[in-house]
C-alpha cells in the first residue's frame, strides 16, 4: 500500500463514486473550504440531526448544552485511597521517574547536582524563571541560565502546577515564567513538587487551571500532564525510553506548599480540591 | 490515501504468506492484549466509567453543531483560526493553503489518522514542501513509502531488521554508516535525526484526541513527546481533527482519557497528555505565532444521519483490532485504507463508498470480541451486519455468493424442506467421511478446507431427527475427526476466502 504519488487520483476516483451514488450527501465538484465549508458541514449536521434549519450561532445552544458547559459533570472516577502522596510516588516510580525527598527549597541545587552526577549527565542547565528563589552556587558544575529552552541545555529545572495521585502525572501550565518547551526539549527534566500540590484525580487539576484563567483573563496556552520520561514501543512493541522528549526525570518532593508569592502558588486551587471524595 | 480495499481478498492472501508480517503480528498478542487486561483489572469502576462515556458521547452527537460552535467561538476568542473542511480534499487544500501562506519549507507532523484520510503528505510534497512524520512508527512507514497498518502503532507490521534496513538505506545522508541492530540504537538514531527537523520546521501539524468546547482547547496524547514538540516549536501550529471529537468540558475529556490510555496501551495515562489552544500570548516565552484548527467532515455527517451513528463514539484506541483474530492474521494493510480491523471495516465503506470496500464487512467471524473490549461500547458486529445487508441489497457481491445465499435462504425459510435436506446431507457426509472421519477437500468449500479439515458428522441423523425419535440424554461418543481448528485458522480462512466470493 503506497502513498499515491499523483495527489488527487484517489480523490477523483472517490468523487466519481460519490456522484454515482444517490444516498451520499457530498455534492460532486464543489469545494467546501472556508465559509462555504462551514455552511456545508453545519448544514449537513443539522439535516442529520433532523433540525428545521441550520444552526450557525453559538448563542443558539439549548438549555441542555448550556448547562453542560456551565457546570462540570462529576463522572465516576477510579478509587484512589487516602495516601495521595504515597500513591503518587509509587506510580511515578512505576513509570520510571526518580523521586527524591527534600526538606527545603534550599536543597534543590545540591540535589540536582548529585542526581546529574549519578546519571553521568553533563551540559548546561536552564532554570524556569518561576524558580527565582532557588539559588545555584557559582561553583555549580554545569553552566546555569534562566529563561525558556534554548535547545542547547541538557537539563531543565521547573516548578509544576500539580501532581496527580490517580495517574502519577506531574502537571505544568505554560506562562511567561514557566515555558512549556522546558518540559520537552532537554534530555533531563527536574521537577520541583510540593506535597500539597498533589491532588487526587486528574479532574482535580481543572479547578486550578480555571483559577489561573480567571486571574489572568485567559487559559494557559498549554497544560501538560507528563507521566514519565518519553517512551516508544514502535519497534517490535517493546518499550524504549527517550524517544523525543526527556530521557530522564527527577521529581524533588518537598513538604507543604510552594512559598507564597512563587508563581506556582497560583495552583493553590489544587490544594482545595485535595480533599474531594473519590 | 489511495484505497486498495477492493482488492481485499488478494491483499489478505498475500499477507497470510508474509513471514515478516507473521513475526511482527505476534507482538500484538503478547503486547496490547495482556497490558490492557491488567490495566482494566485495576479499575473496578470500569463498567460504570464505560457506561457514562457512552452516554456522554451520545449526548454530544445529539448536539454536535452546538458544541462545535461553542468550541469555535472559544478558539477565535483566544486568537486562533477555525477552518471547516467538507471532504478530505478540502482538508488537504486548506492545510496546503495555510502552509503556503506561512512560506513553509519544512513541516513536522504528529501522527494523525485524519491527515492520512487526506494524504496530507502527498499534498504537501506536491506543493513543494517537505513533510516529516515525527511519531517513530509513522516516520518508519514514511521512509518505507507505506501507509499505517494500525491506528496507534502504524509500523507494527515491521520487524526490527526491516527498520534497520530502512535506516541504513535512508540515513546515509545524515552520516549513518554502520548497520544498527538493537532497538535502543534505532530509537536514538531517529531521535537525533528528527531533533534537527523539529528545530527547522516552519509549520507543525498534529491531530487531536478531543476538543473541549468549554475552553477552546484540544487534547493531544502521545508517548514520545513528538506531538508537543511539533505543536510548541514551529511558527505555525495546525490541528486537523474530525468533527466528532468535541466534548463539553475538561472533566468530560478526562472521563474519556481514562478509557483511552488503558484500552490502547494499558497505561494509567499516556506519557504526554496535553491541553493546548491558541497562539503564543503576550509575555509567553514559547508557542506558535499562528494557531489553526481544521474541522473535518469527510462523510462523518453521513454516519451521523444514518444507521452507523454509533461509530462516531470511537476514540481511536485500537483495542478492537488488537482483539480481532482476522486483523491478527492478515495485519492492517490488507484492509486497503487508513483504518484497519473492525472499526476500519465499518468506517472505510462509509467513507470511500461501500462499492469500493465491499469485502470488508464480510471479513469478520462475528465472534464479538471487538464489541466486548470497545471502551465506547460500539456494537461493531451489528454495524458490520448493516454493511453486509447493504452489500446484498445493492448486489455488490459476486454472483456465486449471491446465489449461494439466495439458495440457502430459500431452503431455510421452508422448515420441512430444510430438515429433509440436512438429513440427506448429514447421512451422505457420514457415509462419505467413512473411517477417516474428516474431509480435506469439499466442492464449493475450497477456501474453507484449504486451511483445515471438515470433521464428518458422527451419526447418520440430525439433532432434530434424534430429538423427535426420543433419543435424548444418551452420552455422546468420543469425538471423531481431525483436531479442532484454532481460531486463527478460522479467521484466516474467513479473511482469505472473504466467504467464498
Amino acid at each position: 500500500m503506497r502513498h499515491d504519488p499523483v495527489a488527487g487520483t484517489a480523490a477523483r476516483a472517490r468523487a466519481e463514486s460519490v456522484e454515482a451514488q444517490p444516498g451520499r450527501s457530498r455534492p460532486a465538484g464543489g469545494s467546501e473550504v472556508g465559509a462555504a465549508g462551514r455552511a456545508a458541514v453545519l448544514g449537513r449536521i443539522g439535516r442529520a440531526l433532523g433540525r428545521d434549519s441550520t444552526v450557525t450561532d453559538p448563542a443558539a445552544a439549548p438549555e441542555a448544552v448550556r448547562a453542560r458547559l456551565a457546570g462540570p459533570t462529576a463522572h465516576t472516577r477510579p478509587f484512589v485511597g487516602e495516601d495521595l502522596v504515597g500513591r503518587a510516588v509509587r506510580l511515578m516510580e512505576e513509570v520510571l521517574m526518580d523521586v527524591v525527598r527534600l526538606q527545603t527549597r534550599d536543597g534543590v541545587a545540591e540535589a540536582v547536582r548529585d542526581w546529574l552526577e549519578g546519571q553521568g549527565a553533563h551540559g548546561p542547565l536552564t532554570v524556569a524563571p518561576a524558580l527565582a528563589d532557588i539559588d545555584f552556587p557559582t561553583d555549580f558544575p554545569h553552566p546555569v541560565r534562566r529563561g525558556g529552552a534554548d535547545g542547547v541545555e541538557a537539563t531543565s529545572v521547573t516548578p509544576c502546577l500539580a501532581a496527580v495521585a490517580e495517574t502519577g502525572s506531574v502537571v505544568f501550565a505554560s506562562t511567561g515564567a514557566t515555558p512549556a518547551t522546558l518540559n520537552f526539549l532537554p534530555e533531563n527534566h527536574v521537577v520541583v513538587l510540593h506535597e500539597d500540590q498533589i491532588v487526587r484525580h486528574v479532574d482535580d487539576v481543572f479547578p486550578a487551571v480555571r483559577r489561573i484563567a480567571a486571574e489572568r483573563g485567559r487559559m494557559p496556552r498549554a497544560v501538560n500532564f507528563v507521566t514519565g520520561p518519553s517512551r516508544t514501543a514502535d519497534v517490535e512493541q517493546t518499550l524504549e525510553i527517550g524517544a523525543h522528549g526527556p530521557k530522564r526525570m527527577l521529581v524533588l518532593l518537598l513538604p507543604g506548599g510552594p512559598p507564597d508569592g512563587a508563581p506556582e502558588a497560583l495552583a493553590s486551587g489544587a490544594r482545595d480540591a485535595r480533599g474531594s471524595a473519590s | 490515501m489511495k484505497a486498495t480495499s477492493l482488492k481485499f481478498s488478494t491483499n489478505a492472501s498475500g499477507a497470510l504468506l508474509d513471514e515478516n508480517l507473521r513475526a511482527a503480528l505476534g507482538h500484538v498478542k503478547t503486547g496490547f492484549i495482556g497490558k490492557r487486561l491488567q490495566a482494566v483489572a485495576l479499575v473496578p469502576e470500569w463498567e460504570a466509567i464505560r457506561a457514562e462515556a457512552r452516554a456522554l458521547k451520545n449526548h454530544v452527537l445529539e448536539h454536535l453543531d452546538h458544541y462545535l460552535l461553542a468550541y469555535e467561538s472559544k478558539v477565535i476568542e483566544r486568537g486562533g483560526h477555525v477552518h471547516w473542511a467538507g471532504s478530505s480534499e478540502d482538508l488537504a487544500a486548506t492545510v496546503v493553503g495555510i502552509c503556503r501562506g506561512a512560506e513553509a519549507r519544512t513541516v513536522t507532523k504528529g501522527k494523525s489518522m485524519v491527515g492520512e484520510e487526506a494524504d496530507l503528505n502527498g499534498a504537501l510534497e506536491a506543493a513543494g514542501m517537505e513533510p516529516i512524520e515525527t511519531d517513530l512508527g509513522e516516520y518508519i512507514i514514511q521512509l518505507a513509502g507505506e501507509g499505517p497498518s494500525h491506528i496507534i502503532a502504524p509500523a507494527i507490521h515491521k520487524t526490527r531488521e526491516q527498520v534497520s534496513d530502512l535506516f541504513h538505506a535512508h540515513h546515509g545522508k545524515y552520516g549513518l554508516t554502520e548497520r544498527l541492530t538493537d532497538r535502543a540504537a534505532l530509537v536514538a538514531e531517529a531521535r537525533s535525526v528528527l531533533r534537527e527537523k523539529f528545530r527547522r520546521a516552519d509549520v507543525g501539524i498534529t491531530g487531536a484526541n478531543f476538543l473541549v468546547a468549554e475552553t477552546g482547547q484540544h487534547v493531544l496524547v502521545t508517548n514520545e513527546g513528538n506531538g508537543d514538540l511539533t505543536s510548541n516549536l514551529p511558527r505555525v501550529q495546525i490541528v486537523v481533527v474530525g468533527i466528532e471529537k468535541v466534548v463539553p468540558t475538561l472533566e468530560d475529556a478526562s472521563a474519556l482519557l481514562r478509557l483511552l490510555a488503558r484500552s490502547a496501551t494499558g497505561q494509567h495515562f499516556s506519557n504526554y497528555t496535553s491541553l493546548m489552544g491558541g497562539p503564543r500570548a503576550k509575555g509567553d516565552l514559547d508557542g506558535p505565532d499562528e494557531f489553526h484548527v481544521v474541522l473535518v467532515d469527510n462523510h462523518r455527517t453521513d454516519m451521523l444521519g444514518g444507521e452507523l451513528r454509533e461509530m462516531l463514539r470511537c476514540i481511536r484506541c485500537g483495542a478492537c483490532m488488537n482483539h480481532c483474530p482476522v486483523y491478527g492474521s492478515i495485519g492492517g494493510h490488507s484492509y486497503g485504507w487508513v483504518y484497519p480491523g473492525p472499526m476500519g471495516s465499518v468506517i472505510t465503506p462509509a467513507t470511500i463508498g461501500i462499492e469500493n470496500a465491499k469485502d470488508l464487512p464480510h471479513a469478520c467471524t462475528l465472534n464479538g470480541r471487538c464489541a466486548e473490549v470497545c471502551p465506547m461500547s460500539i456494537p461493531l458486529p451489528s454495524l458490520l451486519r448493516k454493511h453486509r445487508r447493504t452489500t446484498f441489497e445493492r448486489a455488490l457481491q459476486s454472483p456465486a455468493a449471491r446465489y449461494g445465499i439466495g439458495a440457502w435462504a430459500a431452503v431455510a425459510r421452508r422448515p420441512a424442506l430444510y430438515r429433509r435436506a440436512t438429513r440427506i446431507a448429514i447421512s451422505a457426509l457420514n457415509r462419505l467421511g467413512g473411517r477417516r472421519g474428516r474431509f480435506s477437500r469439499l466442492p464449493l468449500a475450497g477456501a474453507w478446507t484449504k486451511g483445515r479439515d471438515l470433521p464428518a458428522p458422527e451419526g447418520r441423523s440430525t439433532f432434530m431427527a434424534l430429538y423427535a425419535s426420543g433419543e435424548r440424554g444418551a452420552p455422546s461418543g468420543p469425538r471423531r475427526g481431525g483436531p479442532r481448528p484454532t481460531p486463527a485458522t478460522d479467521a484466516s480462512a474467513a479473511a482469505a476466502g472473504a466467504i467464498g466470493s
